[in-house]
């Protein structure tokens, strides 16, 4: 039967106020006018992914401390759901780019970190499908997972913030006020139970994936 | 919002799409429960 927890239920309400209240709550007059709103649902796809990351990472480590295969699969179901929150972040942040700077793709430390952390974890899933004994494949991707966060911490949260010179906002200096502390009160409301609620929907994803692959390698194992 | 009319039409498609992703998402939850209950009980005969 159903696994019915409380916190679906609630990653439903939080999500369907950010898509309803986001288009009504009153928002700073600046250069990106109604386009702003777009910070509940674009940034909501990243830290989505951050947070899948973060468990990635978890988990790896716990692998590698005793070697369980239930570790292993959470780190890598938890990059997949990571992965498809990172496109859907690169993806919107295009269409936003294209009314914002002009153009989809413009030369810019915080795109290209983007762009290049998704190919760290792109790496991690083919690292994954090239080798085929099941336990040293858990053994090199775990460590390679760690590598991974690390460089994605670099490439997408610091470089782009050391380079100065990021049109995107949350680099440093750029005056443009979306960044959560510089977030005026009245999109607080809704910036934050937004990002909450999309948290809890990758979580969700991520436990019906685990549940699925377990189910998988029960059948393998038959 | 009075300059962009009609913008509740589009909150409302919002509204629906999220409402039939979580359903479906709900639904995915509930057959995934049933495929384990399933294996379960092919797994250990006898109990429930």
């Amino acid at each position: 039967m159903i696994k019915t927890c409380w916190w679906k239920f609630l990653a439903f309400i939080l999500l369907f106020y950010a898509v309803t209240y986001g288009f009504y709550v009153t928002i700073p007059e600046t250069m990106i006018q109604q386009t702003m709103r777009n910070l509940f649902y674009h940034v909501g796809m990243w830290f989505g992914m951050f947070t899948m990351l973060i468990v990635s990472f978890i988990y790896s480590l716990k692998y590698l401390k005793g070697f369980r295969t239930e570790n292993d699969r959470v780190a890598i179901e938890a990059v997949n759901v990571g992965l498809m929150f990172g496109f859907l972040g690169i993806f919107t942040g295009m269409i936003w780019a294209t009314f914002t700077w002009g153009a989809p793709w413009v030369k810019d430390p915080k795109l290209n970190g983007a762009a290049v952390g998704l190919v760290i974890y792109l790496a991690y899933v083919i690292l994954r499908s090239s080798v085929d004994d099941r336990h040293k494949r858990a053994k090199v991707s775990a460590v390679y997972n760690i590598f991974a966060f690390v460089l994605w911490i670099i490439f997408v949260l610091i470089l782009p913030r050391l380079s100065g010179d990021s049109l995107h906002p949350a680099t440093g200096d750029n005056p443009t006020p979306v960044m959560p502390m510089h977030l005026d009160p009245s999109m607080r409301t809704v910036f934050y139970p937004a990002m909450l609620g999309w948290i809890l929907l990758g979580t969700w994803i991520l436990t019906l994936r685990i549940r699925i692959s377990k189910l998988k390698s029960r059948l393998e194992e038959n | 919002m009075e300059t962009y009319g009609k913008i509740f039409v589009v909150v409302a498609v919002l509204a629906l799409i999220l409402t039939g992703v979580f359903a479906y998402l709900f639904s995915l939850d509930k057959k995934i429960g049933k495929l384990e209950k399933e294996i379960r009980e092919k797994e250990n005969p006898g109990k429930r």
